[in-house]
């Protein structure tokens, strides 16, 4: 495997990597959900620009990032083409009494931002933090409601697994293609008609491989000594610095000023 | 076949924090029947050049050339020199995917177009030379074999394809004594009768001096000794600077010799040492 | 033998005169898909005593693994029963307990990773001991550094070599410091010098911190450094005795499947070309020894 997987986590050095669990996912949150509250063209070259600041002060691959965007391809051209036909307004070009309009374009546009920008940061976040901080993190921050008798230690567990289980099954499949192709299957090699059902061999044990992975982990985990999130403690300790509050403050600022733009034109 | 490995260099994960440079700049050329070995110590990058070899990876630098085709590419041509490579991966699990024993052994022939008489022949051959019941085995599934069976049915699935190249990565690993010794008989006997090119990376420098006419010693991703198995395999300075330790009988001869005993100390085998012990000691009449 | 004397007064002080591990009439069938079932154990007796060194052969299929998974509950027994420290798998609310004494390093070290980096894998097992941050920390440093894998503390365990993974297990096992530890063929893969390094751990943990260790093995060599060595095949213990005891049986241990390591087999030829030899040369320096 020699690229990054998406929801890979690469451990580093950098100032990201370096933040606070509960900091990192305070900011990503918020900068999926400004596209939503601020439409405007402006608003949003700062935002993106914001965004590419952040990946490059990760460190993170520049082509491995926009290569993780691959996985929403079918959704956004899906969401691009409902938006194309489904959006009132001046038609350009009639089909069957479908028409697609200007404003189509432009909303399956903005549909595409988003979407890439949700990838991009949530890679972000999983690139520079590992499942177990981020686990460790949304259980520190949803620890107020254990007190109301909710199960947040479980919930970040299941979470740490499941972030965990995301390369799992890309590492998978692979194994699968390179076990298949090492005893001459047509997968990658030859006329795509003869590669396409090369790919249904891989399915069908990808599928049952998937659930004895998951079997492995719990019984490893048992084997471990894991009784209860309760019980356990965390290798790594969360605590605030003065980067954690300079970060704050700045992403602060970044909403300000975007809520700011927003307010002055309408 | 003649492989011709030209500076090859691998890195994982190139550019990103993770980056690991497994091999750089290897050079080796394997001829049609030749036996080779590959020795070096954990994470030298013995499966990495394996699955070079094998086509499997896209080399980040030089080449790995099957009769002057690049291993990786994906060319119809390519192919057809690949399906002569077979390779055995470190850890069947990587290999195994099928849901019953016999399907998981069928799988290579079956993409080499044979027919189904052949197939069922190739699979019952195959499962023989490994030593697993046919009967036993018919309604297993795969993944819950213990970890010995498993190693048996992935080299199986391997063999069955009958390539004219044959890559074993830690064949012995798990296999118990018995089961090692035919192993390494039967596929030596096969090697002998098809002018195989047999290519075995091992731990077990008992398995290396059996199998291996020539050895090849990675450290750190570079070829740091290439030569006939009985001098790399029985020069000490040599293997521990690569964290081995001589094969125990060449331990034995050179203990031997520091204490005065006049005997070669390049005997790989128990058997071989044996006898060389019991030469010195009636030409001196049993006396030492 | 003050390893022993301690051992005596520690086992004195805990469950009385119970052994630590005891299998009485222990069977085990898996159950086939298809109907049918394999009986991969059948009947075993067993006691292992605290503090001991137990190295356990047998050839393949011989019931090994299934076996030493009864020991962490993670099987339970057809019929029979196993008590750990006193404490019967079979009781549910008892296994954590048992857990905690008994770590376990698998056959495979890729089915026991649990983490997404090679530190909080070997992290797990402490953790969930509820130990503090610190203690973490120093546990999780000294396993990675006793097996050489410092300089891959934050990789991903799926991104290391074939004898990495081994290693990241076996540093998982050590970090826990259970009172019993089994390793089911935990060098298959390491190179000679890494063997030497975990056999050489196994017997400090055993000498001088009283650790019990059952190490399954097929390497004959391997198993002379233990001080107990038990034979399995088909899904009985056929041996149980000193590696010098077991190995005193060459014939029929190759009727079992099994050879002899090496020392021994260079002897036994020797003596087949007329050399008289004493018996129960266990290692290559004995055997030298012997003929200078
Ligand atoms: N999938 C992977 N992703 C990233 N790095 C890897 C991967 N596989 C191996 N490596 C790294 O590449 C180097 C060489 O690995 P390789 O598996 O070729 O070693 P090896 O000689 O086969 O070792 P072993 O004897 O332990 O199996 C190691 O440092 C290892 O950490
Ligand atoms: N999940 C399973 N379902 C059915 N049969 C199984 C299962 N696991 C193991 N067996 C069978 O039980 C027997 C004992 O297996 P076990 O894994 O204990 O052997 P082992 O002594 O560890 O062998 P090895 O040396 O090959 O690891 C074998 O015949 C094996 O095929
Ligand atoms: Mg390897
Ligand atoms: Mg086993």
């Amino acid at each position: 495997m020699s690229l990054l997987l998406p929801g890979m986590h690469v451990a580093g050095g950098t100032p990201l990597h370096r933040l606070d669990p509960r900091v990192k996912m305070g900011a990503s949150l918020l900068l999926m959900v400004l596209p939503f509250v601020a439409p405007s063209l402006p608003s949003n070259l700062l935002l993106a620009g914001f965004v590419v600041a952040l990946a490059i002060l990760s460190a993170v691959p520049l082509m491995a990032l926009v290569r993780t965007l691959r996985v929403v391809v079918w959704t956004g051209i899906f969401m691009f083409v409902f938006r194309l036909f489904t959006t009132p307004g001046t038609p350009l070009l009639t089909v069957g009494g479908i028409s697609v309009t200007l404003q189509g374009l432009g909303a399956g546009a903005v549909q595409i931002y988003r979407l890439c920008l949700l990838v991009v940061v949530s890679s972000l976040l999983t690139y520079t933090t590992s499942p177990a901080q981020l686990a460790h993190g949304v259980e520190a921050v949803l620890e107020p409601l254990a007190r109301l008798g909710l199960p947040v230690r479980e919930f970040a567990m299941v979470l740490t697994i499941a972030l965990r289980f995301v390369p799992t099954l890309f590492e998978e499949i692979e194994k699968i293609v390179k076990a298949q192709e090492a005893r001459g299957a047509l997968i990658r090699t030859g006329p795509l008609w003869k590669r396409v059902p090369g790919w249904v061999p891989v399915f069908v044990p990808l599928f049952v491989s998937a659930f004895r992975r998951a079997e492995d982990l719990a019984t490893a985990m048992e084997a471990r000594g894991f009784r209860s999130a309760h019980q356990r403690t965390h290798l790594y300790r969360l605590h605030l610095t003065r980067h954690d509050l300079a970060a704050s403050l700045l992403i602060l600022a970044l909403g300000a000023v975007i809520l700011f733009v927003e307010w002055r034109m309408g | 076949m003649l492989i011709s490995v030209e500076g090859l260099g691998y890195t994982y994960a190139p550019s990103t924090p993770l980056a690991r440079t497994a091999l750089r700049g290897v050079d080796l050329e394997i001829r049609q029947g030749e036996r080779v070995g590959i020795l070096g110590p954990t994470g030298s990058g013995k499966s990495t050049l394996a699955q070079l070899i094998a086509g499997l990876l896209r080399p980040t630098s030089g080449h790995v050339l099957l009769d002057g085709v690049a291993a990786h590419a994906r060319t119809a041509d390519a192919r057809l020199r690949r399906l002569k490579v077979g390779m055995a991966f470190q850890y069947p699990e990587h290999q195994i995917f099928e849901q019953t024993v016999p399907r998981e052994v069928a799988f290579g022939p079956r993409n080499l177009g044979l027919n189904d008489a052949e197939v069922e022949a190739r699979v019952a051959w195959a499962l023989d030379i490994v030593g697993l019941d046919p009967v036993e085995m018919a309604d297993r599934v795969p993944l819950t074999l213990s970890g010995g069976e498993m190693r048996r049915l992935a080299l199986a699935g391997i063999l069955a394809m009958r390539p004219p190249v044959l890559i074993l990565d830690e064949p012995t690993a798990n296999l118990d004594p018995r089961g090692r010794q035919e192993l390494l008989t039967r596929v030596l006997t096969w090697q002998a009768e098809t002018e195989l090119t047999l290519i075995v990376i091992s731990h077990n420098l008992d398995d290396l001096a059996r199998l291996a006419e020539r050895v090849v010693l990675l450290v750190a991703g570079q070829v740091a000794a290439d030569g006939p198995a009985r001098e790399v395999l029985s020069d000490r300075p040599l293997l521990e600077d690569a964290s081995f330790d001589v094969p125990p009988p060449v331990a034995l001869l050179q203990a031997l010799r520091q204490s005065g005993w006049a005997v070669a100390t390049n005997r790989l085998l128990a058997e071989e040492a044996a006898t060389e012990i019991a030469q010195v000691w009636s030409s001196t009449g049993g006396m030492v | 033998m003050s390893k022993k004397q301690a051992l005596g007064n520690q086992a004195l002080e805990s469950q009385g005169a119970r052994p630590f591990i005891e299998l009485r009439a222990l069977t085990h069938a898996y159950a086939l898909e298809g109907g049918g079932e394999v009986r991969a154990l059948q009947g075993i007796d067993l006691t292992i005593e605290r503090g001991e060194f137990v190295a356990l052969v047998g050839p393949n299929g011989s019931g090994k693994s299934t076996l030493v998974r009864h020991l962490n509950g993670l099987l339970l027994p057809t019929s029979g029963q196993v008590w750990v420290d006193g404490l019967l798998t079979a009781h549910p609310s008892s296994l954590w307990k048992i857990r905690e004494r008994v770590g376990m390093v698998f056959q495979n070290p890729e089915n026991q990773f649990v983490a997404s980096t090679v530190e909080e894998d070997v992290a797990f097992g402490p953790e969930n001991l509820g130990l503090p941050p610190d203690e973490l920390r120093r546990r999780v440093d000294d396993a990675l550094k006793l097996v050489g894998l410092t300089e891959y503390a934050t990789h991903p365990p799926h991104m290391l070599s074939g004898g990495q993974k081994q290693r990241t297990a076996i540093a998982g096992a050590l970090a826990t410091r259970p009172a019993c530890i089994i390793l089911d063929e935990p060098t298959s893969m390491l190179d000679p010098l890494g063997r030497r390094r975990t056999l050489e751990t196994l017997r400090s943990l055993n000498q001088d911190q009283g650790i019990t260790i059952l190490l399954v093995t097929q390497s004959m060599d391997e198993a002379t450094a233990a001080e107990r060595m038990l034979v399995m095949v088909r899904g009985r213990v056929v041996s149980d005795g000193t590696p010098a005891e077991v190995f005193g049986q060459g014939q029929r241990l190759r009727e079992w499947g099994l050879g002899l390591p090496s020392a021994l087999e260079i002897a036994d030829r020797l003596r087949e070309r007329g050399l008289n030899l004493p018996a129960g040369l266990l290692t290559v320096e004995q055997l030298a020894s012997a003929l200078c």
